[in-house]
């Protein structure tokens, strides 16, 4: 497909599980490695090109146990016919050495990881740290094991730093971005702050890709800018367990669907994981 | 990895209505951030936190 086609598709991410929410705050949220990969089966044939995985300890806890990975990623794979790219975090327990961090992208070797380029406080009541030393160790590895990173910019310092480490030679160009917007202690969702995140990009990393998601009340709205903006989204119970406000989501895939839908009326299509690949560089 | 927004979650002294409100609409609200969406009465805080196990009790005002 040539680069005018697939100017038209926007790539759908699902984020299933994340590291926060439980069965407490959602009983949809998918938490086994037999959930998550059949959630994330579902969410494939719902329109889904991407899947970024979290996993969970046997309490429900983040956690980045390399097998429980391994496992979800067999059982994914186990569908011959789910060609959905893989995205695996490298933040998925706050209490996480800098080598359990890393050790699954160097046994599975994902298309895709996670990379928080920066550190910050998580919920007013931890710390979310992604050191230095520990970013250009996360580089090289994903460098050496052909991973390409997804740059989540939780505000505009971290695109200024996803800069100062392509000039490091510690990221390769072209960039990838994740916008996370709504985050407690992040930049707030709103469109009008898209648009500076879009532009800081833009002017600090230009070429780059980028994606983006709202949590809580932003959610709708920064989807929908995402589409028209020509960016790509990313939805699912990771970011919000809410489908509506005042209503639970039954499912991951009833985020796809919607999303999908959306992208659809707007007069552009939803990615294909082959396209997706296209259009991140990963073929 | 994301977290969910945080949330400030109040009862309010006058109704007893429970509600809660955003952290990143506090720009959006100033000094209104927390009152009560009935009676426009400062809340009681309660609590805070990323969608608590009784978080559907509390009316979100936006």
């Amino acid at each position: 497909m040539d680069n005018k086609a697939l100017k038209n598709k926007t790539i759908i991410t699902i984020a299933p599980t994340g590291a926060w929410p439980k069965k407490e705050n959602n009983p949809a949220v998918p938490m086994t490695p037999e959930e998550i990969a059949e959630d994330v089966y579902a969410c494939w044939k719902a329109g889904a090109a991407v899947a970024h995985l979290h996993m969970r300890d046997d309490e429900g806890n983040g956690t980045m146990d390399k097998e429980k990975f391994k496992k979800t990623v067999e059982l994914i794979k186990a569908h011959k016919d789910c060609d959905i790219v893989i995205n695996l975090t490298t933040s998925g327990d706050l209490h996480a050495t800098d080598e359990t961090r890393q050790a699954h992208l160097r046994e599975l070797r994902p298309e895709m990881a996670s990379y928080d380029c920066g550190s910050m406080n998580w919920l007013n009541s931890s710390l979310f740290l992604n050191p230095p030393a520990f970013l250009e160790e996360l580089g090289a590895t994903m460098q050496e094991y052909n991973v390409k990173p997804e740059i989540e910019a939780f505000d505009p310092g971290m695109i200024a730093n996803a800069a100062y480490y392509v000039k490091k030679g510690v990221l390769k160009t072209p960039l990838h971005f994740q916008f996370c917007m709504g985050c407690a202690n992040g930049i707030p969702g709103s469109v009008k702050n898209l648009v500076f995140m879009k532009e800081t990009m833009d002017q600090l990393c230009p070429g780059s890709t980028w994606s983006c998601f709202g949590v809580g009340h932003s959610a709708m709205e920064i989807m929908y800018a995402a589409i028209a903006m020509g960016g790509h989204i990313r939805v699912g119970m990771e970011d919000n367990v809410m489908f509506a406000k005042g209503q639970l989501a039954e499912s991951n895939v009833q985020f796809v669907e919607r999303a999908k839908q959306a992208i659809e009326l707007f007069g552009r299509q939803a990615a294909t994981p082959d396209e997706a690949r296209q259009i991140l560089g990963l073929k | 990895m994301s977290w969910g927004a945080l949330y400030f979650y109040y009862k309010c002294p006058e109704c007893g209505k429970l509600f809660k409100y955003a952290t990143d609409l506090i720009p959006e609200f100033g000094d209104d951030f927390g009152k009560c969406p009935a009676c426009n009465a400062m809340g009681t805080y309660v609590k805070e936190g990323a969608r608590t196990k009784d978080d559907l009790l509390y009316e979100e005002v936006e």
